[in-house]
């Protein structure tokens, strides 16, 4: 008898339960999946214009397609975030989910007037991951242009951008992956803020978010990475240059592969090499605490991937030439992207963490100080460049026609 | 010698008083009609059933002995009865009848000289006579006697031994129990030649009087539970048997519970498997199905075919059965979860294309997944219901016209399709049918639970389930050992099957019996020899089939060539 | 009372997935900042410590329920008194890791709407369905979740070390800002929670078949936690840092999120949702049995006739405990270093001392009294 009063109350317990229903379902199809968002600053309303990528699933792979672009932009202001997105809703007929959003563009303006406040949204919403790619649009250019361009390799544009992001950062080396968790961490180093990709579009905006832009083979507007943005504290200082961005991704120790070009003053000619690995190390030295300085050792792998010179690449003399013209480029490259940082004075290189490293009391004492102090931090480059290979071929066509 | 008794239902003269001695004696003066009154109340207590064959012998003209013997036609066997019975007894008649003798000194001496039968016995106790009929026994009644002899002539039509329908193996015997107990303990006795092989049996349903065998390897299997079946056997109160599945509702522990606690099979080579591990077998006459306990949860997961393959394949194997185990359970449930409460779990392109298919179906998801279960547990009944003939249109009507038809219309989603199929083709890799059924009944709980809760009602329906499971026992044996309590020794053949070596309580697993090593030598050793031959295997087996001690020439013979 | 009896690995099942229970997900010692890991492994050692006081007095009475001792050592009516206050504070704290875990879940496994009283009515019913079993189904399914989270922990490492997330860097400088922030941490929280919330086990201990497995068994679940708790603890801060690390609410499921292996092995957050619900289930079982069992003692009522009154009880509090989570989390903090540490520590020492002096009384006044085992008895 005990044991079915076991069960009798358990199977009361399913009942009331199915009595006082299902709270929390949402059917898939009650729900309009972000894909990415914009986040724009209008001016006059001092609010924040959030535009909302969702995807259209019937156009990306569903049969009832009706030929209309594969992804929509919904538009809504509010003080913050979630009153935009609260306010989409007058706007969209499902719930917007952001589970999925790959994407947060943000605008220069926006970046300029400080992140914090957006960023402590998307830490602690359960929905967003903390895996997604952030991005600042261009100056001059909104961040709903970017979340409403198409693209024509795949179908969903946040998507698209964020492989382009992975797909630059391991073949060129002027960005790398910055996410919602790597902003923050920035937003949180004293005397330093976060680094974070560009994005722009070429070509016209207007064209962009149009479907025809796909029906020609030279697209007319195309969101393209650019180089990266750099934040004091939480706001938006300068846009780096190529080079200053290599310097920086070098530094960070995120390089992967990049192309460097060699002028060879001696010998005469060109030569294009190309990073296949690189490991940076920072260390600092404290040894007068009023004025740090930081070794930056740098290990590059090159490989040789172009030769415009009669140079005979056997020569073990000739590569040992090559390796010190690649290190004084490194070195350059390295310093254009400290001068930056410290023209800004913001500590996007982690030279920070590393003095924290190697002296935690010290760090402690001239954590509140670093603004002084980073401006006049000393740097000192040691580069071992090795020259691993010259691809298939040793010596080039033009050395065979000069020893003719 | 039985005295008369009058009162009961005693099997002798009626209407004489207690100790008239003339009553016994057959010179040409006892009352005849004796012998026809007994067979009219056969007649009568039958109903005037005709298959019933009396037939009347009078045994040596002069001597005008009465005789009849009576049997049911069908259950018997003819051939036994023409030739075992009556002519030994009609061929006793001339010799014998020279001397006169008392009725009871007749049937002694048809009982120990007459009658060229293996199993006869003498009786004074009318139901049994009347069983004995019923069951297919030739009862023979002689004028004036106050017993019978009732010859046991069983036999007629029974289903021969064929391949298993149920249980499949790709490899191993194939063999299958019939509806015959004999047949059935011979099947075991012909794997399992011990004298420690001990059967006991006994008659349950107080209608049908079914056979009930129980079988144990004495020294192996555990006294106590061997007397504790016995007990539930014997508090079985049901009116008929028909099935051993109507025993084992009787003998099972009392719980509430989907789960069979229970293992049986129609496979003789299980069956002795199992009984060389040590457990009980409890054999149904009229059934094919035998049952198996004390039962643990991983008997379920065991297929012969496990022990005729390598051990890492049958590894693999089982993992597929536990892995087919858990999707069945939990399949729907888990789709459901993920695409109502969780679609932040859903890889993002698998998730868009779930939206796309999903637009414009009418149905929540969970409606759409009981929907499809029930369509699924409809089409899997008819299937198993509809004759052979047309079984295979339904297969294909509802697989494929049906699934088409119902994602076409947009009535469910694709993807709903597959994961039905796919648990519904998860449930047919269980070896154990009534386990399966077990899974799928749960699986709809499952699916209400994460229905209303997502993966927090899933989960706590897991730990409710897995506890219920470990709460559950066998004969007093934990249900879910030895994987819980936890036991490493026992891990041998539980989820995973470990070669032969380590694996010594299953040795003789296979239809080998205790010859396994000799027969391994042959093939072993004189492969190609022993192969084309031919006689050198039928030797070896042979010489295993008769025992350890004996060799016969043939194997002898065979031994030699493979050495 | 039912004579069960658990082998001592079920015991150890037992407590491990207890201490996993909350533990393992929340943030844990992160007063330390990224040197939290330190004051896990601090704190294990101690919790040891605090355990071998209860196991000393286990192995001085081995077959004995803590209440049946406090009545030997305390005297009947105060110990009555003490094993009351401990039936009633279990019973509290079963109510309160109640509210904890039906928070927990709520915010992690997507029930936004659903009322707190349903997804605590739901948990109380399934720990009440499975002590209605017993004892002995909740140790072997112990056993059972034990190997699945095992396999779940296996699988994570995997796929963490596999998505290359881990940022060792993020975890220099150790102890760069001294050990105070780590004696802080150890203090207030690790000590407390979970291990001297092992004070609890205390009530299983008579069912353990082997006292002196029981009692190794029991060090070795607080050393394994604990390694394990320091290391999870370890590779989150390394995946995000210690400053989202400390402030997150489920640092672990947030470091989940962060795994990506190419585009297909991704959102594994299930599989810490169902660790948490496992773990708190087991947490609030053992909370549940400890109260059932000592009221049991003291009121002899059968255990199972309290299964569902308490069941109704440990719900009305949990319900009415907190209203909001912070409340909640803020009342949790001081209950653990104010009242509870009377209780797991403060008490057990106070009873292993008169132990040791009425063993030192019966061992002078017979002479040659067999002492009771040679427990661990360090801990004093």
């Amino acid at each position: 008898m005990r044991k079915h009063q076991g069960l009798t109350i358990l199977i009361m317990c399913c009942c009331l339960g199915l009595l006082s229903g299902c709270w929390d379902v949402v059917e898939l199809n009650k729900r309009a999946i972000v894909s990415g968002i914009g986040v724009d600053w209008k001016e006059e309303e001092k609010e924040y214009l959030v535009s909302f990528q969702t995807v259209i699933a019937d156009e990306i792979s569903g049969k009832a397609g009706r030929g209309a672009t594969p992804t929509s932009v919904y538009k809504a202001s509010g003080k913050s975030v979630v009153e935009a997105m609260r306010n989409a809703s007058r706007k969209v007929p499902r719930i917007i989910s952001l589970a999925h959003t790959g994407l947060i563009v943000i605008s220069d303006r926006v970046a300029r007037e400080g992140i914090i406040d957006l960023f402590d949204y998307l830490d602690r919403d359960s929905d967003i991951r903390l895996n997604a790619e952030v991005l600042i649009a261009t100056q001059g250019q909104t961040a709903e242009d970017v979340v409403s361009a198409m693209t024509p390799i795949g179908k969903i544009t946040a998507f698209a951008l964020e492989q382009k992001i992975d797909l630059t950062s391991g073949q060129l080396g002027e960005n790398f992956r910055i996410e919602v968790d790597d902003v923050i961490r920035g937003l949180l180093t004293p005397g330093g803020g976060p680094l974070v990709n560009g994005v722009m579009i070429e070509g016209s905006a207007e064209k962009a978010s149009k479907m025809e832009t796909l029906k020609n083979a030279k697209v007319e507007g195309l969101a393209v990475i650019s180089q990266m943005a750099v934040f004091k504290g939480d706001r938006l200082v300068s846009w780096l240059n190529a080079d200053e961005s290599r310097g920086t991704v070098w530094i960070r120790n995120k390089m992967k592969i990049t192309p460097i070009h060699l002028k060879l003053l001696d010998q005469g000619g060109e030569i294009s090499l190309e990073v296949m690995r690189s490991k940076t190390r920072l260390l600092a030295d404290l040894e007068d605490p009023a004025n740090p300085i930081i070794h930056i050792h740098v290990e590059p792998n090159f490989s040789i991937r172009e030769v415009n010179s009669a140079i005979d690449l056997r020569n073990p003399a000739t590569m040992k030439l090559l390796e010190d013209a690649a290190s004084r480029e490194v070195i350059r490259i390295m310093e254009l992207a400290v001068r930056k940082s410290k023209k800004v004075n913001s500590d996007i290189l982690g030279f920070g963490q590393a003095v924290e490293r190697s002296d935690p009391s010290a760090w402690r004492k001239m954590k509140n100080r670093w603004d002084q102090l980073f401006p006049r931090v000393q740097v000192k480059y040691h580069v071992k460049p090795v020259i691993r290979n010259s691809q298939m071929r040793d010596r080039s066509v033009l050395y065979k026609i000069h020893n003719q | 010698m039985l005295r008369y008794r009058p009162r009961g239902r005693r099997f002798a003269p009626r209407k004489d008083a207690p100790g008239q001695e003339a009553s016994r004696k057959i010179a040409g003066i006892e009352p005849a009609d004796h012998l026809q009154e007994h067979l009219d109340r056969i007649r009568t207590e039958l109903g005037n059933s005709p298959d019933i064959i009396f037939r009347q012998l009078k045994l040596g003209g002069a001597s005008e002995a009465n005789c009849a013997i009576v049997y049911l036609n069908g259950l018997s066997d003819p051939e036994m009865i023409n030739h075992d019975v009556m002519e030994s007894l009609l061929q006793l008649s001339k010799e014998f009848l020279q001397k006169e003798r008392s009725p009871a000194d007749f049937l002694d001496m048809v009982m120990k000289d007459g009658l060229a039968m293996g199993e006869s016995r003498m009786s004074a106790d009318w139901n049994e006579a009347m069983l004995a009929i019923l069951s297919g026994d030739t009862v023979i009644l002689i004028e004036g006697a106050d017993h019978i002899i009732i010859a046991g002539t069983q036999g007629g039509q029974w289903r021969s031994v064929t391949e298993p329908t149920s249980q499949l193996v790709v490899r191993g015997p194939k063999d299958s129990f019939v509806e015959s107990i004999a047949t059935n303990i011979s099947l075991i006795r012909r794997r399992l030649k011990s004298s420690q092989l001990w059967l006991e049996t006994m008659k349950i349903g107080s209608v049908t009087h079914t056979h009930v065998a129980i079988m144990y390897v004495k020294g192996k299997a555990d006294p106590g539970i061997v007397r504790e079946i016995k007990d539930r056997l014997n508090r079985i109160e049901i009116e008929g048997i028909l099935e051993s599945a109507y025993i084992e509702e009787f003998i099972q522990d009392k719980t509430i519970t989907p789960f069979p606690t229970i293992y049986n099979t129609e496979r003789p080579d299980d069956a002795t498997s199992k009984l060389l591990e040590g457990r009980i077998v409890v054999l149904v006459d009229g059934t094919p199905f035998v049952l198996v306990l004390p039962t643990v949860f991983a008997h379920f997961f065991q297929s012969p075919e496990d022990y005729a393959q390598r051990f890492d394949i049958a590894i693999v194997m089982r993992l597929v059965r536990y892995i087919s185990f858990i999707i069945l359970i939990l399949g729907p449930s888990v789709y459901i979860a993920l695409t109502t409460f969780h679609y932040e779990m859903v890889p993002t392109q698998l998730l868009i294309s779930l939206v796309a298919q999903r637009e414009g179906v009418p149905f929540p998801a969970f409606i759409e997944a009981m929907l499809m279960e029930v369509v699924f547990e409809i089409l899997r009944e008819a299937g198993v219901r509809m004759p052979r003939a047309i079984g295979q249109t339904v297969s294909v009507v509802g697989a494929l016209i049906l699934g088409q038809a119902v994602v076409e219309a947009g009535l469910i989603t694709p993807a709903m399709v597959i994961v039905v199929a796919l648990t519904g083709i998860a449930s047919f890799t269980l070896p154990a049918y009534n386990l399966s059924i077990a899974g799928r009944l749960i699986r709809f709980g499952f699916m209400v639970l994460s229905g209303m809760f997502g993966f927090y009602g899933l989960t706590l329906g897991v730990i409710v389930l897995i506890a219920h499971m470990n709460s559950l026992r066998s004969f007093g044996v934990p249900f879910m050992s030895p994987i819980s309590p936890f036991r490493l020794r026992n891990q041998k053949d539980a989820i995973i099957r470990l070669p032969f070596q380590p694996l010594q309580t299953q040795a003789a697993e296979s239809s080998t019996g205790f010859g396994a090593s000799s027969n391994q030598d042959t093939s072993l050793a004189g492969d190609s020899d022993g192969r084309m031959s031919g006689s050198g295997q039928q030797g070896a087996d042979g010489g295993s089939a008769s025992g350890r001690g004996q060799h016969t020439a043939a194997n002898g013979a065979g031994g030699n060539r493979n050495s | 009372m039912e004579k069960v009896k658990i082998s001592p690995f079920q015991f150890f099942s037992i407590l491990v997935l207890f201490q996993f229970g909350t533990t393992l997900v929340v943030n844990l010692g992160l007063e330390a900042g990224r040197d939290a890991w330190i004051a896990v492994l601090i704190g294990t050692v101690i919790g040891m410590l605090i355990f071998s006081l209860n196991a000393y007095l286990y192995t001085a009475f081995p077959d004995k329920l803590p209440v049946e001792y406090y009545r030997l050592l305390l005297g009947k009516y105060v110990g009555s008194l003490v094993g009351l206050v401990y039936a009633v504070l279990y019973m509290f704290t079963a109510a309160r890791d109640l509210v904890d875990g039906g928070l927990l879940v709520m915010a992690s496994a997507a029930l936004r709407e659903t009322p707190l009283l349903i997804v605590n009515l739901l948990m109380i019913m399934a720990v009440a369905y499975v002590l209605h079993q017993g004892l002995e189904v909740l140790a072997r399914t112990a056993t059972i979740f034990l190997a699945i989270m095992f396999m779940i922990g296996v699988f994570s490492g995997i796929v963490i070390l596999f998505s290359g997330i881990i940022d060792l860097q993020l975890l220099l400088p150790v102890m760069g800002e001294g050990f105070q922030p780590i004696l802080e941490s150890v203090l207030k929280k690790n000590i407390h929670f979970p291990f001297g919330e092992l004070i609890c086990a205390t009530a299983i201990f008579p069912a353990v078949n082997h006292t002196k497995n029981g009692v190794k068994a029991g060090l070795l679940a607080i050393l394994v936690t604990g390694v394990i708790l320091a290391h999870v603890s370890l590779i989150t801060i390394s995946v995000l840092g210690a400053d989202i690390t400390e402030r997150a609410v489920f640092p672990l499921l947030t470091m989940m999120g962060k795994v990506e292996i190419s585009e297909f092995i991704e959102r594994t957050q299930i599989l810490i949702v169902m660790v948490l619900i496992i773990g708190v289930f087991f947490k609030i079982s053992l909370y549940y049995y400890a109260a059932l069992i000592s009221s049991s003692i003291l009121f002899k009522i059968p255990y199972r006739k309290l299964i569902y009154p308490y069941a109704l009880v440990i719900l009305g509090l949990s319900i009415i405990l907190a209203r909001s989570y912070s409340e909640h989390l803020m009342k949790g903090g001081a209950y653990l270093y104010t009242v509870f540490p009377f209780y797991s520590i403060g008490l057990p020492l106070l009873l292993v001392i008169i132990c040791l002096i009425r063993k030192a009384i019966l061992g002078r006044r017979s002479g040659s009294a067999p002492g009771p085992g040679s427990g661990p008895a360090s801990g004093s």
